[in-house]
């Protein structure tokens, strides 16, 4: 029993990472019917920014904020360069964005080198906490506490303030939405820059968890793309959903059929796609 | 009893709580030609899209040449002779006129299947194709990419590739709207001119092109049928008259 | 496209025979290197079907060549068939199992297609990664037996090449005719005009997938020959990231050119195969190919050439 209950909360807190990671490609892909790959790459970039300024500064919160800020400001970077091909053909979206998120892969590894690193969790959120009958690191617990929180302030944000309004309106109906007056291309470069600027916060909140590795940013970009196939592209609380379902479905998988983890996790994308495109609470990728 | 060329009965098709034609029925005798008019937003390409596949019934049936189509994909209800045009042009931009017109002549030949002999082999295709071109003045123009061509060119080639199909039945959708009055004046001349075994319908909203064309003419207004009758009658109905300056 | 079908034909011909006397020029390095170049390039043509023609971006055409590949691998090393007939069976296999998921999968189109092609060779990707000693997961199949021809002309390196010249010439015979067939014209048609064609009354979605598994089938077969060249066969084949370099092939060569593609998949690989010997940086190099590819040149280089034609003539005054 121990165990199993150990599993789910490996599995909340990876589903916590991954609603984080998927918020931001979800609402991009939703409002601008582009697919960016190189959102995992903004994941990775920010999450060794971070560490550099942390192994500099000894400050978590520093980190954070400097992760942030290089992601959202080199997301701002790219959609203002290529705003034009990014509207374009989905294959030119495709190997734009592939190609950026080769060169800032790249880039990490000429500046970081190839050894996967660690980063170890503040002291005030380290140690463990006994939950449910289980030792359980206080970090992770709080990721999961702060998925929670996030997506219930990002989901009144989205449903209930005008701005939410305003983004729900340009993903619904772009073309109305201009129509009635809304700046549909500044809202797309805002929410592009802070989708950006998530996934490189959430690069530093996760590396006491999953380290920080070559290739990361791939294996994010995958399972993120899973999560917003399943939880339907442009829906907030379909994230939220599939994020935990994925989240314990990848943690179970791998103790359960390590041999058949792919399989696990893409076979329900595929199946989705087939049977009910549109995911559980979204709108169709096609 | 002859079997009418095509026929709806009680024909609805519902969005989301509009009701974009409500019980229409119609019935288009063989070799017949048959207007369909009325203001904007009544339902014209609506009916169209019906009778074609193209949008779904929510009551009422369709029948093409005494079968019933009505749950038929559109691709069925082409292949057993029903053509359209678009009111907004559907061709193919990358690929010139002759290739666009081709496309419907091997649909209707079925050389179409071909994969492994070159284009130029499809001999009834091409010569179909040719024939077509000629008919609609495309001669000019065939090798030219459509997506270079001026509107008027591409409604008639709109025009040809529907008819490289030798079609039963012609669905027009607006033919000659945004055009010169010397290009709508060849087209009226043309279907003026179509065998007796072609079957056509328009849709237009000049009056003159439809009165000048057909022998049956429909009134739509908000998806529902006004009136039908020959063309003086319902040029000269007071009604019509003011539904048409209403709405315009 | 304006040179005709005996033209094409013919510069098949003799582009293979050029090729074929490479090795009176080039050493047995580069000969394998070119061979491995030219069964990539004659994959990406035949994504070009799928993409240029059929209008379809896959991301997964990877797991259509590696699952012939490796069903080759495991039938010679672990069951001891014959090579061809081995080879045989994986191509067919691979085939039916394309033919199995095209009609789901050409139902979706742009962004859904794109997803579903990826996940799909996520799932192959995966059971080769997983597969125990069946696939010998993260190490690969090794020494796969080449089959023997005649004269036992497949063992050495430059007989390999010459059959390998003769296969993709042949490849690309094939994909060319059926681009240029009526059948072709259809799925350009469907391409450009789907509405359009289903009101013609032609089956869209049946077309795409017959091109679908045309496609996944000469990858398949290209992907056999593959394994019996590289005797090896591992799962970084079969990686999703094998499939962008394909789509980037079809890009940079122009789509429905064929040639372009192909010429762009030659010389990719061997960019890739000789800078990754020297350096690190090569998804860099990669990336800014990607990126050119899409800002400079979004037709390809086959549009180049027409380009350059109308600045030609514009200042020669030809043209406004």
């Amino acid at each position: 029993m121990r165990f199993w209950t150990f599993q789910v909360l490996n599995g909340l807190t990876s589903g916590a990472i991954l609603f984080f990671v998927t918020v931001g490609l979800t609402v991009v892909t939703g409002l601008m019917r582009v697919l960016n790959l190189a959102h995992g790459a903004l994941f990775l970039v920010g999450g060794y920014a971070g560490l550099a300024t942390i192994e500099a500064t000894d400050s978590f919160v520093a980190g954070l904020a400097v992760g942030a800020l290089v992601s959202g400001l080199l997301g701002f970077a790219i959609r203002q360069a290529f705003a034009t091909a990014l509207l374009g053909h989905t294959f030119h979206q495709v190997l734009l964005t592939l190609g950026i998120s080769f060169m800032l892969g790249n880039g990490i590894l000429q500046v970081f080198g190839g050894t996967p690193r660690r980063l170890l969790a503040p002291s005030y959120l380290s140690g463990s906490v006994d939950i449910f009958g289980v030792t359980y690191p206080r970090y992770r617990l709080m990721l999961v506490v702060l998925s929670m929180v996030a997506g219930l302030a990002l989901w009144l944000f989205w449903e209930r303030s005008s701005i939410g309004a305003m983004v729900r309106a340009c993903v619904d109906d772009r073309p109305m939405a201009a129509a009635m007056g809304i700046p549909v291309e500044r809202v797309f470069s805002v929410v592009f820059a802070l989708g950006a600027a998530l996934a490189g916060l959430t690069g530093v909140m996760a590396a006491p968890v999953k380290g920080l590795h070559i290739g990361l940013d791939f294996e994010v970009l995958l399972l993120a793309v899973i999560v917003m196939v399943v939880g339907g592209m442009g829906s907030l609380t379909g994230a939220f959903i599939a994020s935990m379902l994925v989240g314990m479905i990848d943690v179970m998988g791998q103790v359960k059929f390590p041999e058949l983890s792919s399989l696990t996790l893409f076979a329900p994308v595929i199946l989705i796609l087939i049977v009910r495109p549109q995911g559980l609470l979204g709108r169709p990728l096609a | 009893m002859t079997v009418s060329a095509l026929e709806v009965r009680g024909l609805t098709v519902q969005y989301e709580g509009l009701r974009a034609i409500d019980s229409i029925s119609m019935t288009v005798p063989k070799g017949g030609r048959y207007g369909i008019v009325g203001p904007n937003g009544a339902g014209k390409t609506t009916l169209f899209n019906a009778m074609t596949g193209f949008a779904p019934i929510a009551a009422g049936s369709v029948t093409l040449g005494g079968a019933d189509v009505t749950t038929r994909h559109p691709a069925v209800r082409a292949r057993m002779g029903l053509a359209r045009t678009f009111q907004i042009t559907h061709l193919m931009p990358t690929l010139s006129t002759f290739e666009n017109v081709m496309l419907g002549s091997l649909s209707m030949t079925g050389e179409s299947r071909s994969w492994w002999r070159s284009r130029s082999s499809a001999k009834l295709s091409v010569a179909n194709t040719s024939s077509v071109i000629e008919m609609l003045d495309l001669t000019a123009v065939a090798d030219t990419r459509v997506a270079e061509l001026s509107y008027g060119d591409q409604r008639r080639i709109e025009i040809a590739v529907a008819m490289a199909t030798r079609p039963e039945v012609l669905l027009l959708d607006e033919p000659a709207a945004g055009l010169s009055a010397a290009e709508r004046e060849s087209i009226v001349e043309l279907l003026l001119n179509v065998p007796d075994s072609l079957t056509t319908v328009v849709i237009e909203h000049d009056l003159e092109v439809v009165f000048a064309l057909a022998e049956t003419v429909t009134v739509l207004d908000g998806g529902r049928e006004v009136m039908t009758g020959t063309g003086d009658e319902i040029r000269n109905d007071a009604h019509i008259k003011e539904i048409y300056l209403g709405a315009e | 496209m304006t040179s005709t079908g005996f033209q094409r034909d013919i510069s098949v011909l003799v582009g293979g025979a050029v090729l074929a006397m490479a090795p009176l020029v080039l050493g047995d390095y580069w000969i394998g290197l070119l061979t491995q170049a030219l069964i990539y390039g004659a994959v990406a043509a035949g994504l070009d079907l799928l993409i240029g023609f059929g209008g379809l971006p896959s991301l997964g055409h990877a797991a259509f060549f590696g699952m012939s590949a490796y069903g080759t691998a495991m039938l010679t090393t672990q069951a001891n068939i014959d090579p061809l007939a081995a080879a045989l069976i994986s191509v067919v296999g691979t085939a039916i199992v394309a033919a199995a998921v095209a009609p789901f999968f050409t139902r979706l189109w742009g962004l859904g297609f794109i997803t579903v092609t990826l996940a799909f060779g996520q799932v192959i990707w995966g059971l080769a990664v997983r597969g125990g000693s069946r696939t010998g997961g993260e190490n690969g199949i090794v020494r796969i037996p080449r089959p023997k021809l005649i004269a036992d002309v497949l063992s050495t390196e430059t007989g390999f090449y010459v059959a390998t010249v003769v296969l993709v010439a042949a490849v690309l015979f094939v994909i060319s005719r059926i681009a240029h067939s009526p059948f072709g014209l259809s799925l350009l048609g469907i391409r450009d005009g789907e509405q359009r064609m289903t009101a013609l009354g032609y089956r869209v979605n049946v077309r795409r997938s017959v091109v679908f598994t045309i496609a996944a089938t000469s990858a398949a077969i290209l992907g056999t020959w593959f394994v019996f060249f590289n005797q090896f066969i591992g799962p970084s084949t079969l990686e999703w990231k094998q499939s962008a370099g394909f789509l980037l092939a079809v890009v940079i060569g122009g789509r429905a050119s064929l040639w372009g593609p192909f010429a762009a998949g030659v010389l990719l690989t061997l960019l890739e195969t000789v800078l990754t010997g020297e350096t690190t940086l090569w998804p860099m190099v990669l990336g800014i190919f990607y990126v050119i590819a899409v800002l400079v040149i979004p037709d390809g280089i086959v549009s180049i050439r027409s380009q350059l034609v109308s600045l030609v003539s514009v200042a020669r005054g030809d043209q406004k």
